[in-house]
């Protein structure tokens, strides 16, 4: 029960922001504008700078994240995960919440959980505006092939689809846990958000690896077609390393600063 | 003012982050070198891309020009205009007779002057840097150039190189000092400059799908209204043998300060000074 309510409080709080509304109504509008976009340019998309493909009933979804992804992952989720991870305790805010007796690890996952349910529903309403548009304004077909893989059956390209957001919302809770990592050992919201874009970028001068921050949706398709087998071990163990040492930042940490 | 500037100043680096940006200045010219040595391997030596002691100071410039650079004035930025007004911190300058239009303009004058500081030492050290990693032969290539350079030659244009980096760095402190301005956090700040710079990179590729309708001559000078890409290809095309663009180039630069300048200074006219 008390579980329930804090949740619900940082939800509240959440929203509580202008710039939460204001950076969901901006989401909404890249993501009528990214309908206009693919229909201006034919239908057409890309698996990587390489390879074009032309877009379907079946096969729109994924592609809607190439763009978009760019905003989720350098401006969206670095702007929530910093005020809610730094902003809120740099400013004293949070205070508040430790009055009472919660456990700082319980805290901790209420948090993230808060921001992990907003990243889904960001997905789960891309993937079904995505899917919904590309049955009304591109061709009809019954059998697609995606990147390295066969010809697919509608329930297949279906279930295609599903693993690939599936994938990219690994990616962006990836991004989430590190971004609270990083929020919390640094000292003030200006540097925590310039070292999230720093380790989004970073990562690629360390070893190409880590380029799935970058080449996202080129990245999935990837892994989707079997040919990269390093992206959701490693996306994995970002999550789970970053949560361990944050945890343990967050229990042992002086909040009466 | 004299004065002002130079609390200015003081303030700007009595900050820790101030300092670690300018000790960061080797850490990312070797990551720069480490990167472009790799390259090296897959490249003939008459490339122009070929990294040598004297084209080093402008290739480690300009991967990392769009990028390190444009996070580094991020940074200052929100710092000095965002977080001191937000915060209120800037009250103890304005109990003075200043008003925030004087203030503003010194902070603008000493971010210049830090950025050029920043650009001059990373010029000193990618010298450095070059002659200890990379080779350095009598003649080299430079691009849009038939002739080969001597290392002279590299010098005075690497100095140009510079010179128009930073020009295009006045536009883009132009724009963040207003987005700065406007921003009513410092989040909100970073994510919205952040937005643009994004914008700006991706805008231009939009445009290349339709370049067939624009024609070459529109494409080029809609892609050149990008500051990113101006940074990107532009200095190149300005430097060029036969140089291309220089006066749209100049134009759009000049635009972008003449605009935003004068919207920061409009709306800070009408901002309240009892923060």
């Amino acid at each position: 029960m008390i579980v329930k309510n804090v949740w619900i409080s940082e939800f509240e709080r959440m929203f509580k922001r202008k710039k939460t509304w204001v950076g969901l109504f901006v989401y909404l509008f890249l993501l009528g504008f990214e309908c206009l976009f693919l229909y201006g340019v034919g239908g057409q998309s890309f698996y990587d700078p390489d390879h074009v493909v032309g877009l379907n009933s079946l096969n729109t979804a994924p592609f809607f994240l190439r763009e978009l992804g760019l905003f989720l992952i350098f401006v969206l989720i670095p702007m929530f995960v910093v005020d809610s991870f730094n902003g809120e305790y740099t400013s004293g805010a949070y205070r508040l919440v430790l009055l009472r007796p919660q456990g700082r690890a319980k805290l901790f996952a209420i948090k993230w959980s808060v921001q992990g349910v907003l990243i889904f529903g960001l997905l789960v309403f891309t993937w079904l505006a995505a899917t919904i548009y590309g049955y009304l304004v591109f061709p009809n077909v019954t059998e697609v092939s995606f990147f390295n893989t066969g010809e697919l059956q509608s329930s297949e390209a279906f279930l295609y689809v599903l693993t690939f957001y599936a994938i990219a919302l690994l990616i962006l809770l990836a991004i989430l846990t590190i971004g609270s990592l990083i929020s919390t050992v640094m000292p003030n919201v200006i540097l925590s958000y310039i070292g999230i874009i720093g380790f989004l970028i970073g990562g690629l001068y360390v070893s190409d690896h880590f380029s799935f921050f970058i080449t996202f949706t080129d990245s999935i398709f990837q892994v989707l077609g079997k040919q990269n087998m390093t992206l959701i071990p490693l996306a994995f163990s970002i999550v789970l390393i970053s949560a361990i040492l944050n945890v343990t930042i967050w229990t042992k940490r002086d909040w009466m600063e | 003012m004299k004065q002002l500037v130079q609390s200015e100043w003081e303030r700007l680096w009595k900050r820790k982050t101030t300092w670690l940006l300018f000790f960061s200045v080797p850490l990312v010219l070797l990551g720069a070198a480490k990167y472009l040595h790799t390259q090296n391997q897959a490249l003939s030596t008459d490339l122009p891309q070929y990294a040598v002691a004297w084209n080093f100071p402008i290739l480690g410039l300009s991967e990392m020009l769009i990028t390190v650079f444009q996070g580094i004035i991020l940074i200052l930025i929100a710092f000095s205009v965002t977080e001191e007004y937000r915060t209120g911190q800037l009250r103890m300058v304005l109990i003075r007779s200043y008003s925030y239009q004087e203030i503003l303009f010194a902070k603008f004058i000493v971010t210049i002057g830090t950025i050029v500081l920043f650009f001059a030492i990373y010029f000193a050290v990618s010298y450095l840097l070059g002659m200890i990693i990379f080779d350095a032969p009598a003649k080299f290539p430079l691009f849009y150039h038939q002739e080969l350079a001597t290392w002279a030659d590299g010098l005075l244009y690497n100095v140009k190189f510079y010179g128009i980096a930073m020009f295009t760095v006045l536009a883009i402190v132009s724009i963040l000092f207003f987005i700065g301005v406007v921003s009513h956090t410092t989040t909100t700040m970073i994510g919205t400059s952040i937005g643009y710079l994004l914008f700006s990179f991706a805008y231009p590729n939009v445009l290349s799908i339709m370049k067939p309708l624009l024609g070459d001559t529109l494409y080029m000078k809609l892609f050149f209204t990008s500051i990113p890409m101006i940074q990107w290809q532009g200095i190149t095309a300005m430097l060029a043998e036969h140089p291309k663009w220089t006066g749209w180039i100049i134009f759009v630069i000049s635009m972008t300060i003449i605009i935003f300048n004068v919207l920061t200074f409009l709306i800070v006219k009408k901002k309240d000074s009892y923060i």
